[in-house]
């Protein structure tokens, strides 16, 4: 025995020897392609300057980078039509979160129940599928004749134009755990439930989370789409409105708004599956 | 080396055969296998690839359901999969999402026993007491096929299954692994039974070694060995010997006459 424990001993310091060294990330700021990026934009912006202010392009076609800061000040303070750019983003992001968060849970509980089972994915997936084919502009007609032109029919088309997508990653995302996983749980002695929780749940989420970045994306298009046809407020009315009055200067702040928007949901996102889901990739 | 106790049969094969229906046309997989094997035995099948040793492997673990025949563990029929029938992997699955030591832990905490000095034991005999924090993925191959034995073992299964765990590994770290592992069964007096078609290693490994044929898989030859009782860490001389060249020549002999 006590030979065995040298042995074991020896081992031991074989495999200190072998570890494998993590990788010092260092976050360089300043390496090269930001610069380029930087560049980029900075080159952009100095176009933009310039073009607009030798008169190159009359200031209806494209204003010039100072009354566009203008008019973001001004709608920020004044507001536009009344409401401030704050109320505006509001009252889209309340719409755009509320769809997206309702489809989130019900499609990621449908879409691992019908990855699941075969009886659950025969009820739900071939009405997915079909609706899914549809622009959601399309059925909006049949919901504001059903829930009004309110903010009801909104959430209901920004739920359906997210679950979709959801439902559809999460359910492909059972389906292609590894048989290893679940043929490994069950032989340490798991049962059909705790399988599902402990082991397809969470090999599930590097595919939920596609979904749930993909369902951002088509809600976000939805919700911006759906204003400008029937909106009273948010960012896409107001960039649908200020179009109708011939104010370049609003329509391009609010295009500048919602990418910086987009931008954020998504690197949100991201940070979570960063944090939630550190092996995607890596095994 | 003549082994006068009576040991246990802990699994019986009786006439296991076994048929792949693939469009119509059946394919016969495994025919007419019949296998004993006795408490701590350490058993490897052998067998050119496609052979059909792996399907053998996952009727003993329950996986599959042979076509025909009877599988029987400590005397009744195999039913499903089970822990006492503990698999190993060809590729390590563990689950990047737990620690190590959760990884390890993770059958006992299913069966509601759970046993953190028990983890740490095997965590220890395995040497990865050290990485017991890390994730999977952090890891080397071979350290992450360590860590998927002592997950089996912390359950203390009746049996272990092993699935050419070591052919993904480089020669080295295989050599170490195979040392673990013997040390292991000498220590826990596991039965173990051991898939691989690397004849070296069946050898240096196996009271017991199976030789199966192409397909349809049947059993060959049956061989005893005792070199693995005469290697330490230190000393692996007798592959070295000429009798263990026979062995060898004789095992390659019948699997190469079948082509």
């Amino acid at each position: 025995m006590v030979q065995l424990k040298e042995v074991y001993m020896e081992k031991k310091k074989l495999v200190n020897d072998k570890i494998p060294r993590k990788k010092k990330k260092r976050h360089k700021v300043w390496n090269i392609e930001t610069l380029i990026t930087i560049s980029t934009f900075t080159f952009i912006l100095l176009a933009w300057f310039v073009l607009t202010e030798l008169e190159f392009v009359s200031s209806l076609i494209m204003p010039s980078p100072a009354t566009v800061l203008q008019s973001f000040q001004e709608v920020i303070t004044t507001g536009y039509k009344g409401n401030s750019l704050w109320v505006h983003i509001l009252d889209s992001m309340t719409r755009l979160l509320t769809g997206y968060f309702l489809a989130a849970v019900l499609g990621i509980l449908l879409g691992l129940a019908s990855g699941y089972n075969r009886k659950i994915r025969a009820v739900f997936d071939p009405i997915v599928e079909f609706y899914q084919s549809l622009p959601p502009l399309a059925y909006y007609t049949v919901l504001i004749i059903w829930f009004g032109i309110g903010d009801l029919s909104k959430v209901v088309l920004l739920f359906l134009a997210a679950f979709a997508p959801m439902f559809i990653a999460s359910m492909s995302g059972v389906k292609n755990v590894k048989t290893e996983y679940i043929q490994g749980a069950y032989n340490l002695g798991a049962n059909k439930w705790q399988t599902f929780f402990y082991i397809i749940f969470p090999a599930s989420l590097p595919y939920i989370f596609t979904g749930l970045r993909t369902s951002m994306v088509a809600s976000y298009g939805t919700l911006v789409a759906a204003e400008m046809v029937a909106g009273v407020s948010g960012l896409g009315w107001m960039v649908i409105d200020a179009s109708r009055f011939m104010r370049s200067d609003i329509i391009f702040m609010g295009l500048i708004v919602m990418g910086i928007i987009s931008i954020i949901l998504d690197r949100l996102l991201r940070f979570a599956e960063g944090k939630i889901v550190p092996w995607k990739g890596k095994d | 080396m003549v082994n006068l106790e009576v040991k246990a049969k802990v699994l019986e094969l009786k006439d296991i055969q076994l048929t792949y229906g693939t469009k119509g046309r059946d394919v016969l997989a495994l025919q007419n296998v019949n296998l004993d094997i006795e408490e701590g035995e350490f058993v490897s099948i052998l067998g050119p690839s496609g052979c059909g040793k792996s399907t053998l492997l996952k009727i003993i673990a329950g996986f599959i359901e042979p076509t025909d025949g009877s599988a029987q563990i400590d005397g009744s029929e195999i039913n499903g999969i089970d822990w006492n029938r503990g698999v190993v992997f060809q590729q390590p699955a563990l689950y990047p999402w737990l620690t190590v030591e959760q990884n390890v832990h993770f059958g006992l905490k299913m069966r509601k026993k759970e046993d953190k000095e028990t983890v740490r034991y095997f965590l220890d005999k395995i040497g990865l007491s050290q990485f017991m924090k890390s994730k999977p993925y952090e890891l080397s191959g071979g350290m992450k096929q360590r860590a998927a034995i002592a997950r089996v073992l912390v359950n203390n299964p009746r049996v272990l299954l092993m699935d050419e765990p070591f052919s993904a590994l480089d020669a080295l770290t295989r050599e170490q692994m195979q040392n673990l592992l013997r040390d292991i069964w000498r220590e826990t007096k596991k039965t173990i039974i051991f898939i691989t078609h690397d004849v070296d290693e069946a050898l240096l490994l196996a009271t017991k070694v199976i030789v199966m044929s192409r397909r349809p898989g049947r059993i060959v030859k049956e061989l005893l060995p005792t070199f693995t009782n005469h290697i330490t860490a230190e000393d692996n001389s007798v592959r070295f010997t000429k009798e263990f060249q026979e062995y060898r020549e004789e095992i390659l002999h019948l699997i190469n006459s079948q082509s």
